[in-house]
């Protein structure tokens, strides 16, 4: 009986266009026919195991590692915000941003870092797009700058009133 | 409430070219992810895997799916700016792909802790079980309650019952990377665990979508409570 593999190759390979003729006895037939039922059921019991699929199936060599113990040391942060800015002012010590606080109201407020942060962000100048990211547990607040070029949605910048009528609020903090 | 794990998965028309796009669609998040990996290379149901450690959250994407999987507190999943940022940033570029038709539906797995109700066995089996087969040995059970939300327009399936601490870690896989989902010391370990699936067969996506299958899961919860 011919294979599976030899089945495929002349239905699909280049056994097909091969000047080679194909031997069309009745037992040689049958016996193909026998094999391609085979492969069809196969194929068929594979796409009713993919309906049937739970899709957390597709997490599952992530999300847990048998051999290692589940409880860890990470950072669970209990609240994570992210804030789209963008670089009004660079000072001598801090960096002045624009941050869209609001992304529904488009409400905007100017806020204040420590130049140290941004020490990571290349080309720094005015106008760069930053992605700050606030994360929160209790006890413990943390700041990331990132680079928002081709993360912050820029649209929501354009059009936005002068900064300079947001100066009176520049020292709050983000909370 | 204590929210555990959070599984949100956007099935929608299968993208024929997605394997074309999808590097570039997830390279804005390379800088924040951690084990980037790529199923089925060149092969239209490639699969892109993103870990977020930091963010306890871990996004997969391939030709007709965009999941997300969150351990601990997701607070509010329609807000775009908080914890699935960078999720449905992802979203909103795949629809913008010529290929990308509509969604076949959507489809909101949470786990969450009730501390303080039905945390013991016995209470839960006298609250809800008036002739319990006699079975020896029992140690666990839980009631399933499936149908229609009518006022969200969404299907259901609530499973709940008392907190099987530690075992339920493994039962339930509440864990992400190597740690569970009681990670923090704070996490209450007695209560009634709730599973909650909702699927929502509408052929958009959005906030408002979001808002609604939110709103359906927030009523099983009070339901659970009263």
């Amino acid at each position: 009986m011919s294979s599976d593999k030899d089945l495929q190759r002349k239905l699909f390979s280049e056994d097909l266009m091969s000047s080679e003729p194909y031997d069309f006895d009745e037992d040689n037939i049958q016996d193909e026919v026998k094999t391609a039922k085979n492969l069809i059921g196969r194929v068929y019991s594979e796409l009713q195991s993919n309906i049937n699929f739970k899709y957390s199936e597709l997490f599952e060599k992530d999300a847990s590692s048998k051999s290692q113990p589940l409880v860890g040391v990470n950072e669970n942060w209990s609240k994570i915000k992210n804030y789209d800015a963008r670089v009004i002012e660079i000072r001598k010590s801090t960096i002045k941003l624009d941050c869209l606080v609001d992304r529904e109201n488009k409400k905007f407020q100017t806020r204040l870092f420590d130049k140290s942060l941004f020490t990571n962000i290349h080309d720094l100048k005015a106008g760069k797009y930053i992605l700050v990211r606030v994360f929160k547990k209790p006890g413990k607040i943390s700041f990331t700058i990132n680079n928002g070029e081709k993360l912050v949605d820029k649209r929501n910048f354009e059009n936005h009133p002068e900064f300079s009528d947001l100066d009176d609020i520049e020292h709050k903090t983000i909370d | 409430m204590v929210e555990l794990k959070t599984e949100l998965q956007l099935k929608f028309n299968t993208i024929t070219d997605f394997s074309q796009h999808v590097r570039k669609l997830v390279s804005p998040f390379l800088a924040f992810a951690e084990n980037v990996r790529f199923e089925s290379v060149n092969r239209p149901s490639e699969r892109a895997y993103l870990n977020f450690p930091e963010d306890d959250m871990i996004i997969t994407a391939d030709w007709n799916n965009l999941g997300v999987i969150v351990i601990g507190q997701t607070t509010n999943l329609d807000d775009y700016d908080n914890k699935l940022r960078f999720f449905y940033e992802l979203l909103d570029d795949i629809k913008e792909l010529d290929t990308f038709v509509g969604f076949e539906y959507s489809r909101l797995r949470t786990w969450d802790l009730l501390p303080g109700i039905y945390k013991d066995y016995e209470s839960f089996k006298e609250n809800f079980f008036i002739n319990l087969p006699n079975i020896n040995s029992t140690s666990d059970c839980a009631v399933v309650l499936e149908g229609q939300l009518d006022k969200e327009g969404l299907g259901f399936n609530c499973t709940f019952g008392p907190l099987d601490y530690p075992d339920d870690i493994e039962q339930h896989n509440l864990s992400l990377f190597n740690y569970s989902a009681f990670v923090d010391d704070e996490t209450p370990t007695e209560g009634c665990l709730v599973n909650n699936t909702l699927q929502s067969f509408s052929n958009e996506f959005d906030y408002m979508e979001m808002k609604k299958i939110q709103s359906g899961k927030n009523n099983l919860i009070k339901s659970i409570q009263s």
